[in-house]
Formats: C-alpha cells, structure tokens, sequence
C-alpha cells in the first residue's frame, strides 16, 4: 500500500501542542536573530565587512518581520495584549527610539571615547528610530483598520446572502 | 477541571483510554488530556465521542453551575 506523505498523522491536541511550539520558535528566532545582529555591531564595529556579517541575519529577520506582518494585516490581526491606537504606538516607537538610542551612543563612545558626543549622537539616531518606527506603525495601523473592517462588511454580506 | 463524566461512561462501556482513541481516532494522550481536564476538545471530537460512547454532547460535556441548579 502507497504511504501518503502528506497526510497529517497528528490528532488535533498534538496539532494544537505542535503550533504552540512552533509560535515559540518563531519568536525564538526572530529576537535570537535580532540580539545577534546587534552583538555583531558591537563585536566587529570596526571591521570593514560589517555589513557582510550581518547581513544574512538581516535579510532572515527582514524575511520573517514582513511576512508576519503581512500574514496578520491579511487577516486583520493586530496583537493579542495591543490595540492600534496613537498611544500605543508612540509608546512602542518611544521604547524601540530609546533602545536603539544607548546601543548607538554605546558604540559611539567605544568607537570615539567621547562621552557628549556620544550621547548626542545616541539622541540624534534614537529620535530618527522613533520618527521612523511612529511613521511606520501609524501606516500599519491605518491599513490594518481599513482591512479590519472590509473583512467584517464582507462576512456581514455572506452572512445576509446566506439569509437570503 | 476534571471529565469524570467521560471517564465514568467509558469505564461503563468498559473501554479502555486506547480503544477510544482508536474509535474516534486521536491519540490516546489526547483522551487522558481530556478526562483529566487538560485539553479542551473540538466539537467535532466531542461528538465523535459521544457517538462512540452512545452518550449525548449534554451527557459528557455540559457543566450546571450553580445559577442553572436553582
């Protein structure tokens, strides 16, 4: 008898388990590939092939940022503990801004031993994360509405053709 | 929460936890899970399990709080 390859030999909790660990090693990953990309900037700064060092992890981590993003714009998912509203999102640009801001005033200072400089630096590229990032996310959160709510006007139309 | 009322009626049936998996076709991990309340099933396995077991969604799955026994 032919084996099917294809057929899913799992039962639905083992589906559910299998998903649970998946999701985990999404997440694994994507912060795993982000951390290293930033211990790569700091360990060769200096090095003229920098962006040769980091750029598979970059492209992996581009890869895997869009897809999950357009995966849950298509479906009108936003985030489980967030809502899209102007204040979550300048928080998150704040955060992603700030952090960004010391690790480039860190490497600054490393690579200068100028401490003002540093830090002004580390200002100056933090608050242009945090435009970007604000940018980015308003974009995004404008977009996933309008998808949001085309996706409830086309169930609603199913629903009234079912209906009728 | 504990399913004792799926445990009680296959123990009635006298099947095991592995020929119930066998019968509605899951493994038999996922019944234990379930008897044991760790694993909230489909609705489309609870009915596998109750055709199996001849018993009804209400029989096996449904809970009376205290507001419905009043």
């Amino acid at each position: 008898m032919k084996k099917n390859n294809w057929k899913n030999n799992l039962d639905e909790m083992q589906e559910q388990k299998l998903l649970h660990i998946e999701r985990n090693g999404c997440w694994l990953a994507f912060w795993g590939l982000l951390i290293t990309q930033v211990i790569e900037m700091i360990l060769f700064d200096n090095s003229e092939n920098l962006f040769y060092y980091v750029a598979g992890e970059w492209i992996l981590f581009m890869v895997l940022a869009i897809y999950i993003c357009a995966g849950c714009l298509k479906n009108g998912i936003w985030a489980r503990q967030y809502s899209a509203d102007p204040a979550t999102n300048i928080k998150a640009s704040l955060i992603a801004g700030l952090v960004y801001g010391i690790i480039m005033c860190i490497l600054s200072y490393l690579r200068s031993g100028k401490l003002v400089g540093s830090i002004g630096g580390g200002i100056i590229s933090g608050g242009f994360v945090f435009v970007l990032c604000l940018v980015t996310l308003s974009i995004m959160a404008s977009a996933y509405k309008k998808r949001l709510e085309k996706l409830e006007k086309e169930e609603a139309e199913e629903e009234e053709k079912a209906d009728v | 929460m504990k399913n004792l009322k799926l445990k009680f009626a296959r123990m009635e049936k006298d099947i095991s936890q592995i020929d119930l998996a066998k019968m509605v076709g899951v493994t038999r991990q996922t019944i234990g899970m379930i008897e044991s309340g760790d694993y909230n099933p489909s609705l489309n396995l609870c009915i596998a399990i109750c055709k199996a077991l001849d018993k009804t969604l209400n029989d096996l799955f449904w809970e009376e709080n205290e507001n419905e026994k009043k």
